[in-house]
């Protein structure tokens, strides 16, 4: 009896298993009116912004997707994903063929060169390219259609001072050169020897923070493009050289000491007082103001090319196999209408606002940098590799700012990576 | 074969049959296809293209992969000899002298790091080992040593991680440890006493023969474990300073799904499958010769 009741259960786990590896896919219901009538089902993918005390993305977009929904007769499935590890929880689930219609997107060349998005073109008028600021920010595929529809465009690195670390050493101007912003880094190592002057993230777990704020403000002051114009990366340049040069002055001048290697929590320097110069997204201010930090901030400084810094540029697209593509960019289009955004940047997280018709306006001094600096705020574009070739630029930084390289090797050991490992 | 024979082989196979079929779908098959993926350019999203050897051809040229096959040579001859003697130690101790209530609570506190999550683990220990305002620094301070720069010097970087490491893993190690000193024969460790053999001698001449299959099983373990770390490195120090920490399995990671080069990926994951099969056939040629 026991040996058969055995056999059933090893027989029925072994149904179990090869059903579980060979089952089709339930047909789903995602995009096209069910012959039932039942209303369409699309599946929207967000990451999570509101990181203060406010109303979640989840109760604020289920809100504001009601009159969506019954104006479309359809029903929107919103999931709200965390930061970790998100362009791989992207790709992924755009590969399932039952993971989102819309998703919102951070690094788009992988996705589009997979084909994993749709094009937009068709589903944008005229009227959305005069209404739409940023639509020319988003990422184009080979054929040169549009396939990202920017929803977050902003957020430029800017430097935060601490006016009290300032003013205590006797610094009554903000900078605004490379060469008066050390003088400024090295009136307060003097003054206050035990905080760090300026800070930078270049012990980051990843080089792509490690560069969003520690090189490509630099690198944009010095007049650096990313890509050339066969989209190819551009870093084996003079504005690249010139950026990493001055970046080596810091740790040269003793503002940047050796564990600049392994610090990856600037922000909390800052808002510790352990820092009295940082530079970082302009989303961070609010922190900085809730900590009790007297700060003030300017876009950037003036590089050998003049005055500038990055920005992100992060959107939203449709997926491939979306059947009702035409609906989800509808849902895009009323995502980021001044209807939604207005609110969202109001009570989730401030940035810009995307339309002409919209209201919202980021407080000061920030509205005012994009009012009458957005023409040299860069987005950093999308690339082949670029996760691990940031991680070996990163790397290549650090040995230098641990004197084991010149700025010259940085480059050329970082590209030699780019060339023979990644476009090979 | 006689009927009942007949019988008893079918039974067998009726039972081994869901476990081999797991293994085969999640272990075996897995492996072949990594396998042939290396020989492809893969993106997960298009079907494989062909390319022969030229995956292998840029593994072998890849400098910041050479960097990460030595850091994770380093990292398994720092971490399995210090885990598996600090387990052994620690579990002998135990079942001598600590084979009470007071040993047992010992042994739930020498478990909790093993329980903990790795990045948990790592936020703790970069809290401890920073530099500047690091609770290890402030201690050394009050003993008049300058603060050390334990995560951002290579060689220190990497022997912090190592340690790290074992300080996650030795509890796992004590219990199994524990579980197989407490499985030798009363017999024979009663023997040795009324024979006036000493704690050393039991330990070095009894426990450790005794031990001889838990060791091997635990040195197995602590080698394929400590081959594939990532997450404490990934965590703790991305890596770095200046690839001094980059593992394999983490250039693994950022190239199979930060830049989904999932046929490249592969090509470095048949390496490193490589590597651990030819450090197990020395260890297993190792112990065979011991006995």
């Amino acid at each position: 009896m026991k040996k058969a009741l055995a056999i059933i259960l090893a027989a029925i786990m072994c149904v179990g298993l090869l059903a579980g590896c060979g089952s089709e896919p339930a047909p789903t219901t995602s995009g096209g009116d069910t012959a039932s009538g039942d209303p369409v089902e699309l599946t929207l993918w967000l990451p999570i912004y509101q990181f203060g005390d406010g109303i979640s993305d989840e109760d604020f977009w289920n809100g504001k997707l009601d009159a969506f929904e019954e104006a479309n007769n359809c029903v929107v499935n919103l999931e709200i994903l965390s930061w970790s590890d998100y362009a791989t929880q992207i790709y992924t689930g755009l590969l399932s063929d039952e993971g989102p219609d819309v998703v919102y997107v951070t690094e788009t060349y992988d996705l589009i060169d997979a084909g994993l998005l749709a094009p937009l073109d068709e589903y944008l008028t005229e009227e959305d390219y005069e209404k739409y600021i940023y639509l020319d920010q988003g990422a184009y595929n080979s054929e040169g259609q549009l396939c990202t529809f920017p929803m977050m465009a902003g957020n430029p690195c800017v430097i935060f001072y601490n006016m009290d670390m300032l003013e205590a050493a006797g610094i009554t101007e903000l900078p605004t050169t490379w060469d008066e912003f050390m003088d400024v880094c090295l009136t307060l190592k003097e003054a206050n020897p035990d905080v760090w002057p300026f800070i930078s993230s270049w012990g980051a777990t990843n080089g792509v923070s490690a560069m969003l704020a520690g090189f490509w403000p630099f690198f944009f002051q010095a007049g650096g493009t990313v890509l050339d114009e066969e989209g190819n990366l551009n870093l084996d340049s003079d504005a690249t050289l010139e950026a990493l040069t001055y970046i080596n002055s810091f740790k040269e001048n003793g503002i940047f000491d050796d564990s600049i290697v392994s610090m990856d929590d600037p922000n909390g320097k800052f808002v510790n007082g352990e820092a009295a110069i940082i530079i970082n997204g302009t989303g961070n201010a609010s922190t900085f103001t809730e900590a009790g930090i007297n700060w003030q901030c300017q876009l950037g400084l003036e590089g050998p090319a003049g005055l500038a810094t990055n920005m992100s540029v992060d959107s939203l697209a449709i997926s491939s196999y979306c059947e009702e593509k035409e609906l989800a960019a509808e849902l895009i289009k009323y995502i980021t209408s001044a209807e939604c955004m207005d609110d969202y940047h109001t009570e989730i997280y401030g940035m810009p606002s995307l339309t002409t018709d919209a209201t919202y306006t980021e407080p000061e001094p920030f509205q005012s940098m994009y009012d009458d600096y957005a023409d040299v705020m860069y987005a950093v574009p999308s690339y082949e590799g670029s996760a691990s070739f940031a991680d070996v630029f990163q790397q290549n930084v650090q040995g230098m700012l641990m004197g084991e390289m010149t700025p010259e090797e940085v480059i050329s050991e970082s590209m030699a990576y780019y060339y023979d490992q990644i476009v090979a | 074969m006689s009927p009942l024979l007949r019988r008893q082989a079918g039974y067998g196979v009726a039972y081994i049959t869901p476990g081999m079929l797991i293994l085969l779908v999640f272990c075996i098959a897995p492996i072949f296809m990594t396998l042939y993926y290396s020989f492809t350019e893969y993106n997960l999203a298009q079907p494989p293209d062909w390319l022969s050897l030229e995956n292998y051809e840029k593994v072998f040229t890849n400098s910041q992969l050479r960097k990460a096959v030595v850091n994770t040579v380093i990292y398994v001859i720092i971490t399995v000899p210090i885990q598996t003697l600090l387990a052994m130690f620690v579990a002998n101790f135990l079942a001598e002298y600590l084979n009470n209530r007071y040993g047992r609570f010992l042994r739930s506190i020498i478990f909790i790091p093993t329980l903990a999550s790795y990045v948990a683990a790592a936020t703790v220990w970069k809290v401890i080992l920073a530099s500047r305002g690091g609770l290890l620094n402030e201690v050394l301070g009050i003993f008049g040593i300058g603060p050390i720069n334990w995560l951002g010097e290579p060689t220190l970087a990497l022997i912090c991680v190592s340690l790290v490491a074992v300080w996650k893993s030795v509890g796992y190690f004590t219990i199994i440890f524990y579980a197989g000193i407490m499985n030798i024969s009363v017999d024979v460790r009663e023997a040795a006493l009324v024979d006036g053999a000493t704690p050393r001698q039991r330990f070095w001449k009894i426990t450790v023969p005794q031990l001889k299959p838990i060791i091997y099983l635990n040195v197995t373990l602590g080698i394929i474990w400590s081959f594939q770390a990532f997450d404490i490195v990934y965590k703790l120090t991305g890596g770095g300073p200046h690839n001094g920490t980059t593992t394999i399995a983490y250039i693994i990671y950022t190239y199979a799904f930060q830049d989904f080069r999932i046929g490249y990926a592969s090509a470095v994951a048949i390496l490193l499958l490589l590597v651990i099969l030819v450090v197990h056939l020395i260890q297993q040629h190792f112990f065979e010769g011991d006995d």
